[in-house]
């Protein structure tokens, strides 16, 4: 819904007369997102008190005052970025090879053949269950999380990635083959843009699942981080300091998201215009 | 998108022979490799796995561990679905519903499950409750937005078409909305079981005394990578068989429903 209002009320807004709209819009999007997030808060402050212990469940107030006060000392900074740093690096390398993967299995057949059995068996190995032989070959430091991230990120690319190649239209294809192009001709002037939205979705859908495994990766053995930070909250019981974590957790999840939304839009904006 | 491509369920041809001798080659080189460069530490030769699986599983250890797993993410997959397909139809049929809902869900989606694990942990205690309701809230979300999808794709027109025949409201969502929603329904079960197995190895690995995920971690502690690989290799297997469980379900049940 989010994608509808903003810019309807920016096209409102560019007219005057649109000005009394555009406040309507602004007060219609005040009660659609107001309302239920004024609700939800009120329901949690309610349940706080009902339960009793604020110690085991503070309140939405209580959180905010923490959040205030870990902000303000730069702890949650400190965490937050550690916890992007790993993501961002795995991310990039991980899209990287995943195209790249992607594009060699979906164009050469023997590729594909070969390396079937194993894609198929490992997309269900998940992120998670490397941690432990990751630790074992890479130690406890940056490097076996980076390379969680990379698996992760790696593989949903690949899939999205082969999935875009098998949907390039065969029409596409025998258009350009009529018109005398060559096989590196029809690898880069068809089927590479043609991929390039399938890549684009992999890789936001990869991002989602970066942030799932680093937090399980932080939550079980690391020093810092998000994940870190989350888990060693529980160890001496300040609830609030967990929801914290998870509030951040959820804005960066939900910027990143839109950002790349954004950014694909911005670079690759002609990909999507075409079915 | 990927998730949402069903795998072909043809007899395989020359692909089948090409994957089988790929995967021969791959285990030989492993079992080579991990011979001459690698402690077993490191890497396990695949016939020291081997043994290890055999040696699990004659002792029963195996088996109580993948019990563990399977019985918490089984619970909270049925569960989590019910509730997940109830919201997600509440949501699609009711416009008040979905419009006061649709704030809320969208920033919890970004929230990973498993970050729950740690107010779960001091709300539940390290009980099976904490790991059942995680998974819970795993499966919910992914079946709730999916049935949510499938409501919002149904053709208007279809809707329409049954209102001037002179259906009712609740004839139109029982005996429109619902069907046309069980291939998304069911597509949002497949995607959730993946992630129920990701949040439950998550799970055990920082509080349990039993499961896969336990398994894994704790094995790393004295050395033994073997049983690591054991316990990945058995979540694959899992992992593949539910997911083939469903594409048939989909198949057999959502067919007549026109899925794509």
């Amino acid at each position: 819904m989010s994608t509808h209002t903003a810019p309807a009320l920016a096209s409102a807004m560019a007219s005057p007369r649109g000005v009394s709209r555009a406040l309507r819009l602004l007060g219609g999007g005040l009660l659609t997102y107001g309302l239920p997030i004024a609700t939800f808060l009120f329901l949690w402050e309610l349940w706080s008190d009902a339960y009793g212990v604020p110690q085991l469940f503070p309140s939405p107030r209580a959180t905010a005052r923490t959040f205030w006060q870990i902000v303000a000392d730069g702890t949650l900074l400190h965490d937050a970025a550690t916890s992007m740093l790993r993501i961002v690096v795995g991310f990039l390398i991980g899209s990287a090879i995943g195209a790249l993967l992607g594009l060699l299995i979906g164009t050469f057949r023997i590729v594909r053949e070969m390396l079937d059995p194993y894609v198929n068996f490992l997309r269900f190995v998940s992120g998670v269950a490397w941690i432990s032989i990751f630790i074992v070959w890479f130690g406890i430091g940056e490097i076996s999380k980076v390379v969680l991230i990379v698996y992760t990120t790696c593989f949903g690319v690949l899939l999205n990635t082969v999935a875009g190649v098998a949907a390039v239209s065969r029409n596409k294809l025998r258009l350009a083959q009529c018109f005398g192009a060559s096989a590196t001709q029809i690898f880069f002037w068809v089927t590479l843009p043609s991929t390039t939205r399938y890549i684009l979705t992999g890789m936001r859908l990869s991002m989602a699942n970066a942030f799932l495994v680093i937090v399980a990766a932080e939550m079980v053995q690391a020093d810092s981080g998000l994940g870190f930070a989350i888990m060693a909250a529980r160890q001496f019981l300040a609830p609030d300091l967990i929801f914290c974590g998870m509030i951040t957790l959820g804005v960066l999840g939900l910027l990143s998201d839109r950002m790349l939304m954004l950014a694909s839009r911005l670079l690759f904006g002609r990909y999507y215009r075409h079915n | 998108m990927a998730a949402t491509v069903l795998p072909s369920t043809r007899i395989p041809g020359r692909g089948f022979v090409v994957g089988a001798l790929a995967l021969v080659a791959g285990a030989i080189a492993w079992e080579i490799l991990a011979r001459r460069y690698f402690t077993p530490v490191r890497l396990p030769p695949l016939s020291q796995i081997w043994d290890r699986a055999v040696e699990t599983a004659m002792d029963g250890r195996l088996l109580q561990h993948i019990g563990a797993s399977m019985f918490r993410i089984l619970a909270g997959f049925i569960v989590g679905s019910v509730v997940g397909i109830v919201l997600g139809l509440a949501m699609g049929a009711f416009a008040s519903v979905r419009r006061f809902l649709d704030p809320i869900v969208n920033f919890l989606r970004f929230i990973p499950p498993i970050a729950w694990l740690s107010p779960f942990l001091i709300w539940f205690g390290i009980g099976e409750t904490t790991k059942v309701l995680l998974i819970v809230y795993t499966v919910t979300f992914m079946v709730m937005l999916n049935t949510l999808a499938g409501i919002v794709a149904i053709p208007r027109n279809r809707i329409r078409v049954a209102q001037c025949l002179g259906a009712s409201r609740l004839q139109v969502f029982f005996l429109v909305m619902t069907p046309a929603s069980v291939a998304y329904i069911l597509t949002g079960m497949r995607i959730a079981m993946t992630n129920a197995f990701v949040t439950i190895v998550t799970a055990e690995m920082i509080a349990a005394q039993a499961g896969l995920g336990y398994l894994i971690l704790v094995s790393k502690n004295f050395g033994g990578t073997d049983l690591i690989f054991l316990g990945m290799i058995t979540l694959g297997i899992l992992g593949f068989l539910t997911d083939r469980a469903f594409v048939y379900a989909i198949r057999r049940y959502a067919h007549r429903y026109h899925l794509q």
